[in-house]
């Protein structure tokens, strides 16, 4: 099935960005987090973060099948 | 309709997103199965995965599977009933073709996203709850329904039934199958029987589905023999067994609309796991443009409507959180075996090594 231009601008654009969140360095991350994370509401702010799913996948995500 | 659809099984994860993408890119991808009831809240599902599949359903492309609702639990709880709350408003956010879900139970009865799936007795009592709970998702959902085929067994007795089971269980819905082919696979190899022998117990006039994918190996020792069992982890290449029993699955199945490519999300650990899932992906797509099918189309399902109170059995209950429990609690099937004594399921017959597959998963995903 053809997808939409618009649509493939989307899933090429959001698969890059994964790309830059998983090979930013630790150091920097972690940094940009805390920065994030100082104000009101550290917690909600680390929830939000784009954290790529697989890292933590028991935390909010359980796999389909699979689990045979 | 001359072929199936081929599709995949959608994951969010971005490291899945990078491996299907080409396939996208190219139109390759002729359906999309979403598992909805793996995110647990809206919010971490990601925005790309709204769009792709708003995207399939407005070309009648989309199909649900269910992983959590726990088909075969003794007691009806408020897990499901929410289930089937969140299922009603999925069916009216997405347009789906069709929606479909395990067979067995949960081993956690409360939170059903920790626990695994585990096969259930095979008798009139189980025959009865299975029936009464895919009329309830059928009502909710307004869409045909089906049951997929479980990978595991705790016995060679069981496996062999389980088609004329799911052939029974189906039918006051004028439900479909899923045939999941990996876990024909799993049985075939775990219990020495041919694939194609297995897959002739079902009733393949009813497989709507056909699910390809890979799977892993676990060593298990008995009697000082080590044997290879084989689960169904969703994280490996497909295997060739499976790719050549295809085309004669395919000519047997007139009536199937979707073969599904199911891979984890999280499984992409070298990059050489994403070539190698586009060359799976593209060797089903060979099979399916090189095989002589012969379509014959067939309603599926019917307006049928579920009894008020839904049919639960305190003792099978008992039992399922028992033997949970129990799984959950043992390092070994002779601890289990000591331990525990079930009326509903014949223990005798089980398979030693299936039982420390049985305590592996239960620890896996607790």
């Amino acid at each position: 099935m053809k997808l939409s231009k618009f649509l493939l601008a989307t899933l090429l654009s959001s698969a890059v960005v994964g790309v830059q969140a998983q090979t930013k360095p630790v150091k920097q991350k972690t940094k940009i987090v805390a920065k994030k994370a100082i104000p009101k509401k550290p917690v909600a702010k680390v929830k939000t973060m784009p954290i790529p799913i697989n890292k933590d996948p028991d935390h909010y995500y359980c796999p389909p099948c699979g689990k045979g | 309709m001359n072929k199936p659809y081929l599709g995949i099984s959608i994951m969010p994860e971005h490291d899945f997103l990078q491996a299907v993408l080409p396939l996208l890119q190219d139109g390759d991808i002729e359906t999309i199965e979403w598992s909805f009831d793996t995110i647990k809240f809206e919010k971490y599902k990601p925005k790309w995965l709204n769009r792709l599949l708003q995207e399939y359903a407005d070309n009648n492309r989309l199909i649900g599977h269910g992983v959590y609702y726990s088909l075969f639990q003794a007691k009806w709880s408020k897990e499901q009933a929410n289930w089937l709350k969140k299922l009603k408003k999925e069916v009216e956010k997405y347009n789906y073709r069709h929606i479909s879900e395990h067979f067995g139970f949960m081993s956690d009865h409360v939170d059903h996203h920790k626990g695994c799936p585990f096969p259930v007795p095979l008798n009139k009592t189980t025959l009865a709850i299975g029936i009464d709970r895919l009329q309830r998702l059928q009502d909710a959902a307004q869409l045909p329904v089906g049951v997929e085929n479980l990978a595991f067994s705790f016995s060679k007795y069981d496996v062999k039934r389980q088609g004329e089971f799911i052939t029974k269980l189906i039918e006051p819905i004028n439900g479909f199958v899923i045939l999941d082919l990996h876990n024909i696979y799993c049985q075939s190899e775990n219990f020495g029987i041919e694939m194609m022998d297995l897959i002739d117990c079902y009733p393949l006039d009813s497989v709507k589905e056909i699910h390809i994918s890979g799977g892993s190996w676990q060593e298990s020792v008995y009697q000082g023999v080590i044997k290879r069992i084989r689960r169904d982890t969703h994280d490996g290449n497909v295997p060739k067994k499976i790719f050549d029993v295809l085309p004669a699955v395919l000519q047997k199945c007139k009536s199937v609309e979707f073969v599904i490519f199911e891979k984890m999300g999280n499984s992409f650990q070298k990059p050489g796991d994403f070539v190698d899932y586009r060359n799976d992906f593209n060797k089903l797509k060979n099979i399916i443009e090189n095989t002589t099918l012969k379509f014959e189309a067939k309603e599926w399902g019917n307006k049928i409507i579920p009894p008020k109170n839904p049919i639960e059995d305190g003792l099978l209950f008992t039992e399922q959180n028992l033997l949970s429990r129990t799984l959950l609690e043992s390092s070994n099937y002779k601890e289990l075996l000591s331990k525990i004594s079930l009326k509903n399921w014949e223990i005798d017959k089980w398979d030693p090594r299936m039982i420390d597959t049985a305590i592996a998963l239960s620890k896996k995903w607790s």
